[in-house]
């Protein structure tokens, strides 16, 4: 039997599959074979086989780097359920006990997600240093590169980790790397005979479209008349928690005949689950989100992805409307763009990083609990009550602080000359960051007051050329709403008396069977 | 408003001699002595844990909030208005549906259960087996393996039994909470509805939505409890377990040691802790055991002292008790007492 016969019944045998979709098996014979690679490939393509398969082959386990830990659960729960066991996910949420427990386990599985923070920590890495890593994959890869949309400082250490872990073959993944954030990632990881493996990501069956409007009382009046003629799966992204809230509320007292819910990175793990499966479960029809719904919604029928706010960069919406049409069949990303809505990403960007004053008040503080002899406390409650910043700016600030000496784990060194020089650095970093970020939202509004075609000026920094489209191309292409005739799909109303309900659901005949 | 309506009560009948943190402790269940007395003394054991994912943030809240509307006073006494809106909502609170003290271990692992239950039940009968379990502690995962290797063999007559029994149970109920309780179940292709739903489904407060819950679990539990023959297939999920009776571990251990005969001052020797602690434990055995022998540490003329002051004084309040006593009787002797008699009158 050929090599190639086989790679292709292992798929079938695991995951049920007949065949490898684009990218997929060159990238696994590539892996197999011991070559470092580099996979761009659309989103919701299936990046995740390309190590999952290869975790169930290769001797020894397969690390996996994940930036978000919601979307690391998920995964991971959604493997079990299709019979992957050997599968586990470490993160810093974890009941110590239980991670104890795990890491004396840790040679029985196949598949091992990690946050970054947490393979910082050097009693997972001796624990790792024990069993046979025999492959290491960077999930979302760009988030290496400072030109990445989701600049990760935690990842720059990766790089030491993997050497201390015997130098396994690598895998970095992304759905959005430009040329910069490719060739970051390349020289980053070290492996300079990295196979790149790059595939364009333009979405034929997407149809753009953009439509200014003055307030967000008229988007509400725009989503009312959609989905009056409309009914199929759909999403709505917005850029806070609280409006996903109040929006889905408005929407559901206006559009009865819909079944409506908001789902945010701030509700509790079991209810985000629960709207999840429901969606998928065709029990819900819209869901008002923030970014934190994605991954691991593989519905293929979504057919309309709306934007009630943009994102803050190119990448990230890629990412949300590459949510739509996973089924191939016509779907519409609708932004819904109002002059007013600029200031809000950059008050987001602000937000992300600790302003001047701020730097002056952590390193006061650091410096006075130096003098106090006392160290950096571990919880991350205490320290956003010492320095009055919330996790994310912390988790920047360590990064820095330890690169400049200023840290380490949780010693302070207190030197007065470096201090200075170090502080300057840090705030120019800062400054430069928020540039780029702002670099990055002006490539968007621009996007979004582009005069001609949407679709070439979306990919145009990602790809040297694009697909014709399968269906319409764009709004500025002609696209109106008018023509779009999508199969509408009947919602099963599951109305009755509750005796009714459950005789359904404990699938009970009506005959005595 | 059910939270609300049981703040109050708590309110009422701690009559100022308690704290708030008490309340969160009481509703939250925390596994002390302290607590589980004030739940005898004050009489509220029926709301002993039941409301487990409480914070004490949101009991301040509420707490606030009714001092805003007149119903508590600043002390958290409530006012002539806020007892008259108890009395008033007297039939929708349905306080007798909670029974904390008996079923607080029991209830959660009896929900886990069952909504991992019919989830893996019905799945499994439809021949899918790839779905994400509702409920995912792995003790809960654990016992659902292995039960549903026992009963797979006949997964669509259980079913129906579940069904049946379910049937039967939910008659109790108001056709809301009926509704409620089974739009929380998750099945094929169905996956249950978050409290949030719940709440906005049926217009209630979405604090509300885990005590009507689980005043459904308590009332549910009760039934099949005391009809096992007619409830073979939820009894059968729990029948594993013993309704463990509320004593902790570590009184546990001193209650051993009492029966061997030690001391109260051995056994904090051998266990190295404080006297009062060991103490402490003996009120904790003395409010489940009725056996326990009080005269031996209160004699009998000291103990209808104690209880005369109770009964003339119409307080629980050890501080009060204690100046109206005989200088030579111990707060200890007097918890002792306490636990006695709110023991006996629980069996009575
Ligand atoms: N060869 C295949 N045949 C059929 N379905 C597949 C195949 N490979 C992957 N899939 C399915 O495609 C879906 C998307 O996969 P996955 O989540 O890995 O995408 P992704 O590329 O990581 O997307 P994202 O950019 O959103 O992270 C999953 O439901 C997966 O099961
Ligand atoms: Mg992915
Ligand atoms: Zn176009």
């Amino acid at each position: 039997m050929n090599k190639q016969k086989t790679l292709e019944s292992a798929l079938y045998k695991h995951f049920g599959y007949k065949t490898f979709r684009t990218g997929q098996k060159k990238i696994i014979q590539d892996i197999i074979k011991g070559n470092d690679v580099l996979g761009v490939l659309p989103t919701g393509t299936g990046k995740s086989l390309c190590y999952q398969l290869p975790a169930k082959l290769l001797q020894g386990a397969t690390i996996v780097v994940s930036p978000l830990i919601s979307l690391m659960i998920d995964q991971v729960k959604q493997l079990k359920a299709s019979q992957f066991k050997q599968v586990i996910a470490l993160n810093s949420f974890m009941d110590p006990i239980e991670r104890k427990n795990v890491y004396l386990q840790l040679h029985t599985y196949k598949l091992i997600y990690v946050s970054p923070e947490l393979l910082q920590q050097n009693d997972l890495i001796v624990q790792l240093k024990k069993i046979q890593v025999s492959l290491f994959v960077i999930d979302e890869a760009h988030c290496i590169s400072q030109w990445g949309h989701e600049f990760r400082p935690d990842y720059l250490k990766l790089g030491e980790i993997i050497q201390t872990l015997h130098n396994p073959t690598i895998l970095a993944l992304s759905a959005t790397a430009n040329h910069d954030v490719q060739n970051d990632i390349v020289t980053f990881i070290g492996r300079p005979k990295m196979i790149k493996h790059i595939y364009p990501m333009d979405r034929t069956n997407i149809t753009f479209s953009i439509k200014e409007i003055t307030n967000d009382r008229e988007k509400v009046e725009v989503l009312e008349k959609l989905f009056n003629r409309y009914h199929f799966p759909a999403l709505i992204y917005f850029s806070s928690r609280q409006s996903t809230e109040t929006i889905s509320s408005i929407l559901k007292s206006k559009l009865p005949n819909q079944r409506i819910a908001f789902y945010h990175g701030g509700m509790e793990q079991v209810d985000r689950i629960a709207i999840q499966q429901q969606f998928m479960n065709n029990q819900l029809d819209i869901i008002c989100c923030t970014s934190a719904f994605g991954m691991g919604i593989n519905k293929k029928n979504i057919r309309l992805v709306v934007h009630f706010h943009f994102p803050p960069q190119i990448e990230s919406y890629i990412q949300e409307i590459g949510r739509a049409g996973r089924d191939g069949k016509s779907s519409v990303a609708i932004l819904l763009y109002s002059k007013k809505d600029d200031f809000l990403p950059t008050k987001l960007i602000k937000k992300e990083l600790p302003a001047t004053e701020h730097l002056h008040y952590v390193f006061r503080k650091l410096q006075q609990l130096y003098r106090e002899g006392e160290q950096i406390p571990k919880t991350i409650e205490q320290l956003e009550n010492i320095f009055q910043l919330g996790e994310i700016q912390w988790r920047f600030l360590r990064y820095q602080l330890e690169k400049h000496a200023i840290i380490e784990g949780n010693k302070i060194y207190f030197n007065e000359d470096n201090w200075k020089v170090s502080f300057k650095l840090i705030q120019d970093f800062i400054d430069e960051r928020i540039s780029i970020k702002e670099r990055k939202l002006h490539e968007m509004i621009d996007w979004i007051n582009e005069k001609n075609c949407l679709r070439k000026s979306l990919y145009k920094s990602f790809q040297d050329s694009i697909n014709e489209p399968i269906y319409e191309c764009c709004s500025n292409c002609g696209f109106s709403f008018i023509d779009w005739k999508p199969e509408n799909t009947e919602s099963d109303k599951s109305f009755g008396t509750w005796q009714e309900k459950l005789q359904t659901l404990l699938l009970i005949g009506d005959s005595n069977d | 408003m059910l939270l609300e309506g049981i703040l109050l009560k708590c309110c009422y009948n701690f009559q100022n001699e308690r704290t708030p943190s008490a309340v969160y402790h009481l509703l939250n269940g925390k596994k002390s002595i302290q607590t589980v007395q004030d739940s005898h003394i004050y009489d509220l054991k029926s709301f002993y844990g039941i409301y487990k994912q409480i914070s004490k943030r949101m009991i301040d809240e509420k707490l606030n909030l009714l001092v805003k509307h007149h119903l508590l006073t600043k002390e958290f006494i409530p006012t002539a208005d806020g007892v008259k809106w108890l009395l008033k909502n007297d039939d929708l609170l349905l306080f007798e549906g909670f029974n904390g003290i008996k079923y607080h271990t029991i209830a959660p692992v009896f929900s886990d259960r069952l909504l991992l239950l019919i989830q893996t039940l019905t799945n499994s009968k439809m021949q899918h087996l790839s779905f994400i379990p509702i409920i995912d502690t792995p003790p809960v995962l654990y016992w659902m393996k292995n039960y549903y290797r026992k009963i797979r063999s006949y997964e669509t007559a259980y079913l129906k039994g579940i069904y049946e029994e379910l049937k039967q149970l939910l008659g109790d109920f108001s056709e809301q909470d009926a509704n409620l309780f089974v739009d929380r179940l998750s099945g094929y292709r169905t996956y249950g509805k978050t409290s949030h739903q719940l709440s906005e489904s049926y217009q209630i407060n979405l604090s509300d939505v885990p005590l009507v819950w689980i005043r459904m679990i308590h009332h549910i539990l009760s039934v099949v409890y005391s009809n096992c023959m007619n409830y073979p297939a939820l009894h059968s999920i729990i029948s594993d377990i013993k309704n463990k009776i509320l004593i902790t571990h570590s009184a546990q251990q001193t209650f051993n040691l009492l029966h061997k005969n030690y001391s109260a001052e051995e056994i904090a020797h051998i266990r190295n802790l404080k006297l009062n602690t060991i103490y402490d434990h003996m009120v904790e055995i003395a409010l489940f055991d009725q056996s326990f022998p009080t005269t031996m540490y209160v004699s009998k003329e000291q103990q209808d002292e104690i209880i005369c002051t109770i009964k003339r004084m119409k307080t629980s309040a050890l501080k009060q008790i204690k100046e109206n006593v005989n200088e030579k009787i111990s707060y200890f002797q007097i918890r002792l007492v306490l636990a006695t008699v709110y023991n006996s009158k629980q069996h009575r």
